[in-house]
């Protein structure tokens, strides 16, 4: 009996512990909520991650909480001020002026002033270190300090879209003389001060209360890794984490209630493509080309491919739907003009065509999957060839007559001249269009924005007779959070104001 | 030595009832279901395996697709029983030529002795000690997926432990007084191995070859999850899985179809080989 009493009060305690454990656990949990916001990060480039924003293993998730750009872009992707207040530039567009904001302190407690800027434009633009960021503003030739507060910038060739170039979610602003620092003990001016780094663990930033936009709602912003996309998806449904910045179109089913998921679907500049080397039979063929463009249902094949509402279907522009210079063509599927262009080329009875693809990103393998089937009826007769992920860009883009590509977002004056220009480093099929080249010049540096406009869609309507690329769409990006999180406006993550959010 | 080893040195025998036993056990009945699938598959009734659809991604089970559709909007049905094609087909090819190559190395070696069975028998010992995943897989990455490759590899990977069962085995009936008293009454070397050494080896070698079948199935699986095995969009158990995991959360069948299929095969081979065993047949 005694001994009964004895593990009934032995009993009585465990449970009262385990209820103060819960009861302690939970309110930890309430008040981490309260003013914490976790968000998921993939393992990206693991442990080779830095928060130099210029290289390019930069630490994605966090650069744009802890740096910030001379010009950002608003929801509309119009430039609007950021680091430097208002620009202008002369008649040739080949000198622009910017005045930056005054009184600007970085998390140091230093000034930001154009000596600032003229350093961390020399680094992005430095032929050495060849960050990615010199692929988008390269076109700069010089940068001066006039001032404490104004910056000249010299370009070698007229680009009236420089504010939309600068407005690069990498090209932010690094204190001077900090490149041996910043990798890892990074000092922006941005709305949060980075105080733990562990890109392979949990990365953790604290508010600035001094941001010059004023101080953050949060509190603190913590970024654990999840490698395995499946993984950060149940750590959301679970409430392990509060925002995925992306997740697959498809696995939204998941977040459906509406009380406990906020799902943001945010159209993108994010591209698939199928490249066919030009310098490869039968690819040297035009007809060949186009007939492999037409022959698809490309709105099937986005929804295959990405889910209902996973993309926006594109005519092989590069130029996403949030673009002023976006070009809309009229491309629907047709199979017989396939194949009499086929015929004409030379194939009356169909050809065979070899993919590369490999499961290095997602849809990639799936694009294939899905074009292989779409054009059956035209008579192309699809092999896919899975290549191995680790040596995918480096032995099979790029090399093999006819392989998968992956783009992310970039504005048109940049995506076109990056990867359509005849002599880019980045130009996927060898295609040397004279004429495309031409035409490219003559649209960046016309100043009128109307005329401009009318140029590129030109360009764009060339490239579809033309192109040895096969653009089908262009990536809708879905971002999940809890309800709880409230001020992400459904815009891509360079337009996000981190300072604005905040946990309910 | 085991009831197994004993059972299968003696001099053959005729079929005892256990055979008949062994043969009905379910396992069998489930073994002869996935072979006799895998062969119809083409002549049943079901969607075309590569037809998509893009209003049908990620469905549940309906009259239209019994087991749901998976991320490309693929009958998840259609796909598992053609899943077993590529598979099993390999499978069973890689295994016949693993037992001709260890055969022939377990009975040159034990016949030889000498130079000739050390030899052999390091070499073999090294193949042994390699993980033969490994080996696929930097196979499946430099030289390449195609069938005929992937088969001599496995092959090759898993010929070693039936070699050295046959050499152990066949050195064990060598020294009976049956073989003795052949090699007095003249028989050559063919005669004393397809006579009298083969019957009585045929029951234990026949259990490895099975347990090697089943080895090599779950690795072309797993080399198919891993990416380097069975190209898409080819129906094959280890792809549908690794295609369909990333949304298992929200549609399970994809996965769940083709791992219920593999799983139930290479349970079922392993059950009838423990079965016949048992029974003392082969």
């Amino acid at each position: 009996m005694h001994r009964h009493r004895a593990s009934t009060l032995f009993s009585a305690v465990v449970v009262a512990g385990l209820v103060t454990v819960a009861t302690a656990c939970a309110g930890g949990s309430s008040s981490a909520s309260s003013g914490v916001l976790r968000v998921a990060n993939d393992a990206g480039t693991g442990s080779a991650s830095t928060m130099d924003p210029y290289d390019g293993n930069r630490f994605w998730p966090a650069i744009n909480m802890v740096f910030d750009r001379l010009i950002g872009v608003d929801k509309d992707f119009t430039p609007i001020p950021e680091l430097a207040t208002k620009w202008e530039s002369n008649a040739d567009l080949t000198e622009w002026t910017l005045t930056l904001r005054d009184g600007v302190k970085f998390h140091d407690g230093s000034t930001f002033d154009s000596a600032d800027a003229v350093y961390s434009i020399d680094r992005m633009i430095d032929p050495e270190f060849d960050s990615p960021v010199r692929a988008v503003l390269g076109i700069i030739s010089k940068a001066e300090a006039i001032d404490a507060t104004t910056l000249k910038l010299t370009l070698s060739a007229g680009e009236a879209d420089l504010p939309v170039l600068l407005a690069d979610y990498r090209a932010l602003m690094t204190p001077e003389g900090s490149k041996d620092s910043v990798g890892k003990a990074p000092i922006g001016t941005g709305p949060f001060t980075m105080t733990t780094f562990d890109p392979e663990g949990t990365s953790k930033l604290t508010a600035n209360p001094d941001y010059f936009l004023g101080a953050p709602k949060l509190a603190s912003i913590e970024i654990p890794t999840i490698a395995d996309s499946t993984s950060a998806t149940q750590a959301l449904a679970g409430g392990q984490v509060d925002l995925l910045l992306s997740t697959d179109a498809k696995s939204t089913a998941l977040f459906a209630d509406p009380a406990q998921f906020t799902v943001q679907r945010i159209p993108s500049g994010d591209w698939n493509a199928i490249d066919f080397r030009v310098d490869q039979k039968p690819f040297d063929d035009p007809r060949v080309r186009k007939a492999l463009r037409i022959a698809v249902d490309r709105q099937a094949l986005t929804d295959i491919v990405l889910g209902p509402d996973g993309g926006v279907p594109t005519c092989d522009s590069p130029v996403w739907s949030g673009d002023p210079y976006r070009w809309v063509g009229d491309c629907k599927q047709d199979i017989e003009g396939a194949k009499k262009l086929l015929a004409d080329a030379g194939f009356p009875d169909g050809i065979d065509v070899e993919i590369f693809t490999s499961d290095v990103e997602d849809h990639m393998v799936d694009l294939v999957q899905a074009y292989q089937e779409q054009v059956k009826p035209a008579g192309i007769r699809v092999k896919l060839t899975m290549a191995d992920a680790s040596g995918y860009w480096d032995d099979v883009w790029m090399k093999e007559p006819a392989f998968v590509d992956s783009w992310g977002q970039r504005p048109a004056a940049q995506v076109l001249n990056e990867v359509f220009r005849s002599t880019a480093t980045w130009n996927p099929t060898g295609q040397q269009d004279i004429e495309l080249d031409a035409m490219l010049d003559e649209a960046r540096s016309t100043a009128d924005a109307t005329q401009r406009n009318a140029k590129y869609q030109a360009i764009q309507q060339h490239m579809f007779e033309n192109t040895a690329i096969f653009i089908p769409y262009h990536k809708t990006l879905v971002r999940v959070m809890r309800a709880k999180v409230k001020g992400i406006d459904p815009i891509v993550i360079d337009a996000v104001r981190w300072e604005k959010i905040e946990v309910g | 030595m085991t009831d197994l080893a004993r059972a299968s040195f003696e001099p053959v025998k005729f079929a005892a009832p256990g055979r008949r036993r062994a043969w009905l056990s379910v396992g069998a009945v489930i073994v002869f279901g996935h072979v006799l699938l895998a062969i119809v598959a083409p002549w049943l009734p079901l969607q075309p395996v590569a037809k998509q659809n893009s209003g049908a991604i990620l469905q549940g089970p309906s009259a239209a697709h019994w087991l749901g559709t998976d991320n490309l909007g693929r009958d998840v049905l259609a796909r598992t029983l053609f899943g077993g094609r590529p598979s099993i087909g390999l499978a069973v090819a890689s295994v016949v030529l693993a037992a001709v190559l260890g055969f022939a190395i377990g009975m040159v070696a034990s016949l030889a002795g000498g130079w000739v069975d050390e030899v052999l028998m390091r070499v073999n010992d090294v193949l042994l000690a390699l993980p033969s995943l490994l080996v696929l897989l930097l196979v499946a990455s430099f030289i390449g997926r195609d069938s005929g490759v992937l088969i001599a590899t496995l092959a090759l990977m898993y010929a070693p432990p039936i070699a050295r069962l046959v050499r152990t085995a066949s050195l064990n009936v060598l020294t009976r007084d049956f073989i003795v008293a052949a090699r007095l009454r003249g028989a050559s070397r063919r005669e004393l191995v397809i006579s009298e050494v083969l019957p009585n080896i045929r029951g234990v070698v026949l259990t490895e070859v099975a347990m090697q079948f089943t080895w090599i199935l779950l690795a072309f699986s797993s080399l198919s999850f891993l990416g380097l095995g069975a190209n898409p969009p080819t129906p094959e158990w280890g792809l549908m899985i690794a295609e369909g995991r990333g949304y298992m959360t929200i549609a399970p069948l994809p996965v769940v179809a083709p791992i219920v299929m593999l799983a139930s095969l290479v349970l079922a081979v392993n059950s009838t080989v423990d079965r016949s065993s048992s029974d003392g047949t082969p």
